[in-house]
């Protein structure tokens, strides 16, 4: 990990919420697996002094985009910045997903600003040339964001567009295609999003890996801000240094 | 020649750049941002007599120019740090001071009869003022009696270097340092942090799951200094200073207001080198200038 200054090429919205923000590192690319995230110091000169956790959403050549939402001052002022100028990012942090080979298919699901670390994650499969099939929910059809290099099944809330329910229930109405085989699923989304998912993997043998989210300050597991409790031990995890992927059956949610 | 050392007792501190406890893990987490041998001390997270889990989450919630936690003394244990992380935190050229904290006034004195023999600790941060936990912390260091009570117990304990590490929520904090130093502290540390909240209006909830928090970062610089002038005019043991500082011309003003050493915080978990920065720093204001020791500006507020 390494803490450094990346100009910004590219800033602009996939949907109404969901924003895209590209900036070069060298570095980034070189040492970066899907799942990390990056800490970032989006300015100096606002009373937000502590960095901004986000996943690393896609790498290509040497240019490393973030998915975000708008949710308070400080991505308030990140949807503010303009290509050339400069954020402050720390990273790659934490750990990604673990790929192993011993499934015949990989699920990936997404709610919302979760579908964030996927498109590298996927990127990562086709190079690999593993076998995945994708599935994204949103609110509506505002937030939906489409992408060129891939397809995925979807879901609104509230049916604006594609499958009508979440994507926890889009997954159910497929599951029978998985039962009895060899597959793991990646999530990522709301707590309750994956809370419902924990559910379905109590019922079945699937292998569940999550990436979480959490408040936290340093990203580096100096300041204990981030902790998540273990399933098996009287024990926390942080998310930041442990995490932010975890298998379901370590921890709680 | 700048010459940035002190001494505290019988210890030569390199320069007065410390860790302020929690805010630098065990203490080489870092490593990998800079040399940690360059700091005058590392002062690690608190370490109390048995493993604690820490408080629930959310810990973490950032307010304009600073930040309220609520972490709980979260650590391995006195034993733990012993055989895990003292070994390799032991292999720095810089002096250890580990911060100790007990739910009673035996669990000090337990911690550090436990770790009193190993000689690459020079001392001990005692900390009276966590505000994030029920018994300890704070029930110690907001009261004169219980404060004299436990400097006067682990005074017993060893002769290594003693810092009494006061909380800023009490009414004449310099009061609690007189007390400390009464008591044989060979310094003392201020502050920690302020008890501060956060509300969610819309849900009309506490962002915070212990509801109060310990409030830090820059925004908590003003009461600081104020606290440490107030000491410093009664107070004949060193001060070590702390409260926001993020900037080499913030250590200068905590030096100015009477502090002869300082720790750096909340400041480590947006920039971690940022002690190295600060460092350098200094050294280079203290060229620039031509202030050549500590003494020559330890104190020298001009009212």
């Amino acid at each position: 990990m390494k803490d450094e200054k990346c100009i910004i090429t590219e800033l602009k919205k996939l949907s109404h919420t969901i924003y895209s923000l590209k900036f070069q590192s060298n570095y980034l690319m070189i040492n970066s697996i899907p799942g990390q995230f990056l800490n970032i110091k989006i300015d100096n000169t606002s009373p937000q002094i502590l960095r901004r956790p986000f996943s690393i959403s896609d790498i290509k050549n040497n240019e490393i985009e973030i998915l975000f939402n708008v949710v308070g001052k400080g991505t308030a002022s990140l949807a503010m910045k303009k290509e050339g100028e400069y954020i402050d990012v720390l990273g790659p942090l934490g750990n990604g997903f673990k790929l192993n080979n011993d499934y015949e298919k990989f699920i990936i699901l997404g709610g919302g600003i979760g579908i964030a670390p996927f498109p590298f994650l996927i990127r990562k499969l086709n190079e690999k040339k593993i076998k995945y099939d994708i599935f994204f929910g949103f609110r509506n059809v505002n937030d939906v964001v489409k992408f060129k290099e891939f397809h995925y099944e979807l879901s609104t809330d509230d049916g604006s567009l594609g499958f009508k329910g979440n994507v926890i229930e889009l997954f159910l109405s497929r599951l029978d295609i998985y039962k009895d085989r060899r597959v793991k699923i990646f999530a990522c989304g709301p707590n309750k999003m994956l809370k419902n998912l924990e559910k379905i993997y109590q019922n079945n043998d699937f292998d569940v890996e999550v990436s979480i989210e959490s408040y936290m300050a340093c990203g580096i597991g100096i300041c204990q801000g981030c902790p998540v409790q273990s399933r098996n031990e009287n024990k926390n995890y942080l998310v930041c240094k442990d995490g932010p992927c975890f298998n379901l059956k370590d921890i709680i949610l | 020649m700048v010459d940035l050392s002190l001494k505290i007792k019988t210890t030569t501190f390199k320069n007065p750049i410390m860790t302020a406890s929690g805010t630098f893990g065990y203490g080489d987490e870092c490593k990998d941002f800079f040399d940690i041998s360059i700091l005058g001390a590392i002062i690690t997270k608190s370490i109390s007599l048995l493993p604690r889990t820490g408080n629930k989450p959310p810990r973490i919630y950032e307010v304009n120019s600073g930040m309220l936690n609520s972490i709980g003394l979260a650590n391995v244990g006195v034993e733990k740090f012993i055989t895990d992380k003292l070994p390799s935190i032991s292999k720095y050229s810089t002096n250890i001071i580990v911060n100790v904290v007990g739910n009673t006034i035996e669990e000090y004195e337990k911690v550090i009869e436990r770790l009193d023999d190993y000689e690459s600790i020079c001392g001990y941060e005692v900390n009276i003022s966590c505000p994030n936990v029920k018994e300890g912390g704070l029930q110690f260091g907001t009261s004169l009696k219980m404060t004299e009570q436990v400097v006067k117990s682990v005074r017993k304990k060893t002769n290594k270097i003693l810092i009494i590490k006061l909380t800023p929520n009490v009414t004449k904090i310099s009061d609690f340092a007189l007390a400390a130093e009464y008591e044989g502290a060979e310094a003392v540390s201020l502050v920690n942090t302020f008890v501060g909240m956060a509300v969610d209006h819309k849900k009309r909830k506490p962002y915070l799951s212990t509801i109060t928090g310990g409030f830090s970062g820059p925004a908590i610089k003003p009461m600081a200094l104020a606290k440490i002038y107030e000491v410093y005019k009664v107070l004949s043991i060193p001060i070590i200073g702390l409260g926001g500082i993020m900037s080499v011309e913030d250590v200068i003003e905590f030096f100015l207001v009477g502090a002869s050493a300082v720790e750096i915080g909340t400041a480590n978990f947006i920039y971690p080198d940022t002690c190295e920065k600060i460092i350098n720093g200094l050294y280079r204001y203290f060229e620039v200038n031509k202030i050549n020791t500590l003494k020559d500006i330890i104190g020298q507020l001009q009212t």
